[in-house]
């Protein structure tokens, strides 16, 4: 028995987002138990890879479904390499280390410059079993809400 | 029906001018890294983005409050540090006036250390941060709020709380007012050592020293409160900066993201174009001539 919580078509979600019609697959769904800040009334969105998008994923509301972004597995990052999710946080998700947490982090697209950055400093956390996640804000002064992805994406 | 040569062509330029529609569209978002450049385009989302571009003002005008409030919580612990050791050296003064073997005349040179120390005290209570005075409650134009006039010390200043609005309905309380500060009894403890040792009175002197442990306990018990303020204000940043960082990427997923699939998108409507232009310039360059061939 899988463990995992899939949403078994895209048809549902795919019409009206932002992402177009870009398919989507592999959709977790995903219970964001504090919301997202900045959308703290939305708690619910799927985790969906954007076909030909790869490594790219799509994170969308399912409330609102012109709410979505684009996010990145952040074990995929060099600059991962060494980060710790701390334990109270994991604990909040019913994790017990940091292995079994999904770690993803948002990007956004610089307005000027077009360049791609991740939000490194506040990860989205992810108890697969569960389903439940949080965007961790780790007390790290190095880590930058815009960390540049142009050497990560090399 | 019969369809005429004119309206073939009506036809096709009118299908070249909606390709020339859908170009200039993507066009302008291509070269503006823009999807969404005017309502028509998709109300519902240019609504939805302008109103997270009102959100984002308002976290900005957040993160200055609180960098204010961090400023001036920055501020209340460098001088409530100052008070601390001018009690550690009061208190020092204490022990020595304490000793029973010191003379009147050695316990007059202490007293006057003392009140130097009270001037000293007064002075930084009348520091001001930013040109306002930081002790005065909200009168904060006062810049004297705390007077000495060499028997006791008196507050001018209103007890009122000074609050800056970090976040959505949440307000912090940024300052420490003159009447907190002559609560802490400081300037008692002061007065009343400096009165022992004019007096000669070791034993009351002795007494004090433990009112100057209490005097930097209370004064403690406000630095405290204060780092709490600024702690509770980093962590609102931090949340504040979060939620603008998500709606940022919301909104550059909105407006700018596509730029890949608009880019695809425009390759195709070019092409779509070129096609339609060269059916539509080999069906106008028609003439009589082709007819009767």
């Amino acid at each position: 028995m899988t463990t995992q919580t899939e949403v078994s078509t895209a048809a549902t979600v795919t019409s009206e987002t932002s992402f177009g019609g870009i398919p989507m697959m592999g959709m977790q769904k995903v219970a964001m138990i504090n919301g997202l800040p900045g959308f703290e009334d939305l708690h619910n969105f799927v985790l969906a890879e954007l076909e030909g998008y790869a490594p790219f994923c799509a994170f969308q509301s399912v409330e609102q479904s012109s709410i979505s972004m684009l996010v990145i597995n952040a074990r995929l990052l060099s600059v991962w390499t060494g980060i710790d999710i701390p334990p109270r946080e994991l604990a909040i998700l019913g994790l017990e280390e940091s292995q079994t947490a999904e770690q993803f982090v948002i990007l956004k697209i610089d307005h000027g410059s077009q360049e791609f950055t991740a939000n490194i400093k506040a990860p989205i956390v992810f108890n697969p079993a569960t389903g439940v996640a949080n965007q961790v804000i780790l007390d790290n002064a190095n880590l930058s809400v815009e960390h540049s992805m142009k050497n990560e994406l090399t | 029906m019969r369809v005429t040569q004119s309206m073939m062509s009506r036809n096709l330029i009118q299908n070249l001018n909606l390709n020339r529609e859908n170009m200039n569209g993507l066009q302008q978002a291509a070269a503006t890294g823009k999807e969404i450049s005017a309502s028509s385009d998709d109300p519902v989302r240019f609504a939805r983005a302008a109103r997270y571009r009102k959100t984002l003002a308002q976290y900005d005008q957040y993160m200055r409050n609180g960098n204010d409030g961090i400023g001036w919580a920055d501020n209340y612990a460098m001088v409530m540090n100052e008070f601390q050791n001018l009690v550690v050296e009061a208190r020092n003064v204490a022990i020595q006036g304490s000793d029973a073997a010191q003379s009147s005349q050695t316990r007059l040179v202490l007293a006057n250390r003392i009140d130097g120390i009270i001037e000293q005290s007064v002075s930084i209570a009348n520091s001001s941060f930013l040109g306002k005075s930081i002790f005065s409650g909200t009168d904060t134009r006062n810049l004297q709020p705390f007077a000495y006039d060499g028997v006791s010390v008196s507050y001018s200043g209103n007890d009122s709380k000074m609050t800056r609005r970090v976040s959505e309905g949440m307000d912090v309380e940024v300052n420490i007012t003159g009447s907190e500060l002559s609560a802490a009894s400081l300037f008692n403890s002061l007065i009343d050592l400096r009165s022992a040792l004019t007096a000669n009175d070791a034993a009351t002197t002795a007494s004090l020293i433990t009112d100057m442990d209490v005097a930097a306990d209370n004064l403690l018990s406000l630095e405290s409160r204060n780092g709490l303020s600024k702690s509770h204000m980093q962590m609102t940043q931090s949340r504040i900066e979060t939620a603008k960082t998500n709606v940022l990427s919301f909104l550059s997923e909105t407006e700018d993201a596509n730029l890949a699939e608009v880019i695809m998108e425009y390759n195709a409507e070019e092409m779509a174009y070129q096609a339609a232009l060269q059916t539509t310039s080999k069906a106008i360059q028609l003439n009589i001539m082709d007819f009767i061939r």
